[in-house]
């Protein structure tokens, strides 16, 4: 039957794609040193300075220091979990937002609440996002949330979308009917039989939206609308682009290869998690 | 209660869907079901027969109100429906349960067959807790299916068992009136006679009454005490199944049955002739009238009444035909 | 004739909508502007005035109808840093945008088609894999380390020092070229991976078509069945998407090219206006780009009918 691959063959399919699990290894690695940072057990000395300008690799400064002398190594860690606090806030805040709007858009089509969603969705997605993370930037003046405000204003609308064609294509399933006819309040089919049965949509998509804000905050971090105080790989790209005039490349290189690797990572995840959602594809 | 009064009475029944072009922009109608009238009984089938499109499904639905009707009444026991607050249409959705076209695409993909038939029990608060599995197991003996099914998931499982655990969670609901749409039409020749075995085996046990739906005559022929016969979302006939199979009042009633008496025939969506008049677009008259072999010119015009015929039976049943010929 | 209206209504509902959204942000729930203009001493009449002629004691609506005549009439106001008439600005930087951002938007596009045609052909095969392969690596880097290497290597003495690392002297083509090269390929190399990608999807979905396959079958040559069928058939999608991206692109592109090439386009004007806290520049830009977008994208639909007399 079209549209619903059973879990196990997902499982199945997830296990035999080795550049996926390749990606979810290198995912969960990152996840296993944001968490240390965050437990305080790695990445802590992030601002102290502790050495002079721009020294070069050594025992003590795996990475070198920048240019005010800072740990080029401890940055960069603590960059992983600044990009993970980052990247999951806004995934799952818009996860939630999108998949409850589009939940009700989609259930409630063709009502005023439906064009209501419908419109709002439009009207975010014609305006282009850096220029509204500036307006939100000037908006919330001084607050260090505007990037994620930002962000998750911008980033629901899509799975918002998604989620109502899902939504609206269910509710005329026999299962979704048959769960109103034994007099299943609306809101209780709508947990029970409808959302579950949009998981692999919201999987997916939480996922690009998690790449999609660390991508996201690296530009804003240059454009100086993004982490305001702390340090991130996009304030080290900023700092680098400075310093790579006069060839000092090791900041650069410790915010742009960790960043490399986890986007590659996320990608490569997402593509096998599509893959195996995917019930057109044979099994493999 | 009066044993002789309906456990469900229909009355004038429409129902219409708007299609929607862009808000605030004007609606057009879609006619579904037009102004159907007709009466249930405990312990007896009514079956309801038709072309694809005809409103069938449309009306059933109306009845249980997933959709909401335009006008008309349905009065379940004592109370009416089209005005139950929401504390009574629970207590009457608990008493009619649905049986759907598709039985997997009926039950929800990612619950197990345990959580389904679960639902209702817990839903309707039927029994105490310690008894479910009990409860649960004894209405699988009655729809012949093992208890080993209970962890498995609907895609493991096959067509003729679907329909059969869609079975056992209507019954676990303990209702007195099913409403089966074409429970059929999914399941193969072989399995599709000894689900009829098992659903009239259930609906004798369990005293029920039955609304089944078919476009298949001759399945309802075996099944039915009454037929209705739906023509472009109209009743255009019906009565005890005797009279209405051996004396037909309406044109359309007699294609239908000639077709079905046609060898390699049984199916009669090809038959009769023509195209029934479009949903969107009802022609003027009586319905049937583009196709009719008897058409006359007032039937062009004037939309037929219901004609109550005398030929009436044993059962006591009444035959009602709306066609022009009949008019006294 | 009713799509048309349809659409119209459609358009201009939207317009509303981001127009609101820049008021509610900018204006309406923006930062109070009277000590920006004013400093910090004063008078309690300035401030009054000011307020009035800011209209902050005004209704909601009001305010928003005002706006709305300000913005379509292109009363824009002044730049809060050095008083330029926002027109004015926009005026002189827009040719400089556009200019430097039309060579690498209409490279990436072809760039982009002929890999994702390359790639549809052999789908399946190695050169698609390895396309596919290089085009999500490819979105995986960031923009700003694509823009960072690309100036090492080719504006700075570590690398060829073949071009200026800042600024935009152009007079005349040669000046033109030395200039608009690394932006350009910045840009190739930041939205190849996107457009490859996309172009790539759409022709394997023409390619998988049943007219399609039996023409392959009759032994016309690859150069007839894309030319042909495939581009031919295919242009509806590809219109649409090349319209939608021309004002992301533009807009995006430059806030971050020309930020970091220093180039005095829309993007700069943005940039600065962000950090001084410009508003009546700033929410010209936001507000204009927005209905330029949803111009464009009424302007898509329509094509697209035009084109495919199908879509209801």
């Amino acid at each position: 039957m079209p549209g619903f691959e059973p879990t196990h063959r997902v499982w199945q399919k997830l296990r035999a794609n080795r550049a996926g699990l390749a990606g979810f290894a290198l995912v969960s690695l990152y996840g296993l040193i944001a968490l240390s940072v965050a437990l305080g057990w790695a990445g802590q000395e992030w601002s102290l300075v502790s050495g002079e300008r721009w020294e070069s690799a050594s025992s003590e400064h795996w990475f070198g220091t920048n240019q005010l002398g800072q740990d080029i190594f401890q940055r960069a860690i603590y960059s992983v979990r600044i990009a993970f606090e980052i990247g999951l806030l806004v995934a799952l805040t818009s996860t939630l937002l999108g998949s409850v709007c589009g939940a009700i858009s989609g259930w409630c089509a063709d009502t005023w609440a439906d064009d209501g969603v419908v419109f709002i969705t439009g009207v975010l997605d014609s305006i282009p996002f850096y220029l509204f993370a500036a307006a939100v930037a000037f908006a919330f003046q001084a607050s260090a949330w505007a990037m994620q405000i930002a962000m998750v204003a911008t980033f629901w609308t899509t799975t918002s979308r998604l989620v109502r064609a899902e939504v609206m294509r269910l509710k005329n399933r026999d299962f979704v009917q048959s769960a109103l006819a034994i007099g299943l309040p609306p809101h209780l089919v709508l947990l029970r039989h409808v959302l579950p049965n949009t998981g692999h949509i919201l999987l997916a998509q939480a996922a690009m939206v998690f790449v999609a804000a660390i991508k996201t905050e690296v530009i804003l971090s240059f454009l100086g609308l993004g982490v305001q105080d702390g340090v991130s790989w996009g304030l080290m790209l900023a700092e680098s682009t400075q310093e790579v005039l006069v060839s000092q490349f090791n900041n650069h290189l410790a915010a742009a290869i960790p960043l490399l690797l986890l986007l590659l990572g996320f990608n490569l995840m997402i593509d096998a998690l599509q893959d195996a959602l995917d019930p057109r594809q044979g099994s493999a | 209660m009066n044993p002789d009064s309906p456990l469900m009475r229909i009355r004038e029944l429409t129902v219409s869907y708007a299609v929607r072009r862009f808000p605030g922009f004007s609606q057009e109608r879609l006619q579904a079901v037009r102004g159907v009238s007709l009466d249930l009984h405990s312990g007896r089938v009514f079956g309801l027969v038709g072309e694809s499109g005809c409103g069938k499904t449309s009306l059933a639905r109306a009845i249980i109100r997933l959709v909401k009707p335009d006008s008309g009444s349905v009065h379940y026991r004592d109370f009416d429906l089209s005005h139950a607050d929401a504390s009574r249409l629970r207590q009457a959705r608990r008493e009619i349960q649905y049986l759907f076209q598709d039985p997997l695409a009926s039950l929800s993909p990612r619950r197990s067959i345990w959580q389904t038939l679960l639902e209702p029990l817990l839903h309707y608060r039927i029994g105490n807790p310690a008894g479910h599995r009990a409860r649960v197991e004894q209405v699988l003996e009655q729809v012949d299916l093992l208890a080993d099914i209970l962890p498995r998931y609907p895609h493991e499982l096959s067509g003729g068992q679907h329909q059969r655990v869609a079975l056992a969670r209507a019954l676990l609901a303990e209702p007195s009136l099913i409403i089966a749409d074409e429970p059929m039409s999914s399941l193969d020749v072989s399995v599709q006679a000894r689900m009829l075995t098992l659903l009239r085996t259930v609906q004798k046990e369990n005293g029920l009454a039955f609304l089944f739906i078919s476009h298949n005559l001759a399945v309802v022929q075996q099944l039915a005490t009454e037929v209705g016969v739906m023509y472009a979302g109209e009743l255009v006939e019906c009565g005890p199944v005797d009279a209405l199979l051996h004396n037909p009042a309406h044109p359309y009633t007699r294609t239908l049955l000639d077709a079905v008496c046609k060898p390699g025939n049984a199916e009669l969506s090809a038959l009769p002739a023509g195209t029934p008049p479009s949903a969107l677009h009802p022609i003027s008259g009586c319905p049937f009238h583009n196709r009719c072999p008897h058409v006359m010119e007032h039937c062009k015009i004037t939309h037929p009444h219901d004609n109550f015929l005398a030929t009436a039976t044993a059962t006591g049943g009444k035959h009602i035909v709306r066609c022009h010929l009949w008019n006294s | 004739m009713a799509f048309l209206l349809r659409k119209l209504a459609h358009g201009l509902l939207l317009i509303l909508g981001v127009t609101l959204v820049s008021f509610l942000l900018m204006v309406y729930f923006g930062p109070d502007q009277t000590y920006n203009l004013l400093g910090k001493n004063a008078t309690a009449a300035q401030i009054q005035e000011i307020h009035q002629q800011l209209g902050y004691d005004r209704a909601f609506t009001s305010r928003y109808i005002d706006y709305l005549h300000d913005l379509f009439t292109l009363q824009l106001g002044a730049s809060n840093s050095n008083g330029e008439k926002v027109i004015d600005l926009l005026w002189r930087s827009l040719p400089i945008t556009l200019a430097l951002m039309l060579p690498g938007f209409i490279i990436g596009n072809l760039l982009g088609a002929g890999l994702g045609m390359l790639a549809a052909w052999h789908r399946n095969r190695r050169l698609d894999r390895l396309i596919s392969g290089v085009s999500a690596t490819g979105m995986s880097i960031s923009f700003l380390i694509i823009v960072i290497v690309l100036q090492v290597l080719l504006c700075t003495p570590q690398g060829l020092n073949l071009f200026p690392a800042r600024g935009w002297q152009v007079t005349d083509l040669p000046s033109y070229l030395y200039y608009v090269t690394v932006p350009t390929l910045s840009l190739v190399f930041i939205t190849l991976g996107y457009n490859t990608r996309f172009f790539r999807a759409v022709f394997v979905e023409e390619l998988g078509r049943e007219h399609i396959r039996t023409v392959r079958a009759f032994g016309a040559s690859p150069a007839q069945i894309m030319g042909r069928h495939v581009l031919k058939n295919s242009l509806p999608a590809v219109l649409t998407r090349v319209l939608f991206s021309i004002p992301l692109v533009i807009v995006t592109g430059s806030l971050v090219l020309e930020t970091f090439f220093g180039i005095p386009g829309i993007g700069k004007v943005s940039f600065d206006a962000t950090t001084n806290g410009d508003q009546p520049v700033l929410q010209a830009v936001v507000a204009l780009t927005a209905v330029l977008f949803v111009v464009m994208q009424t302007l898509a639909d329509l094509a697209y009918r035009l084109a495919d007399p199908r879509v209801a």
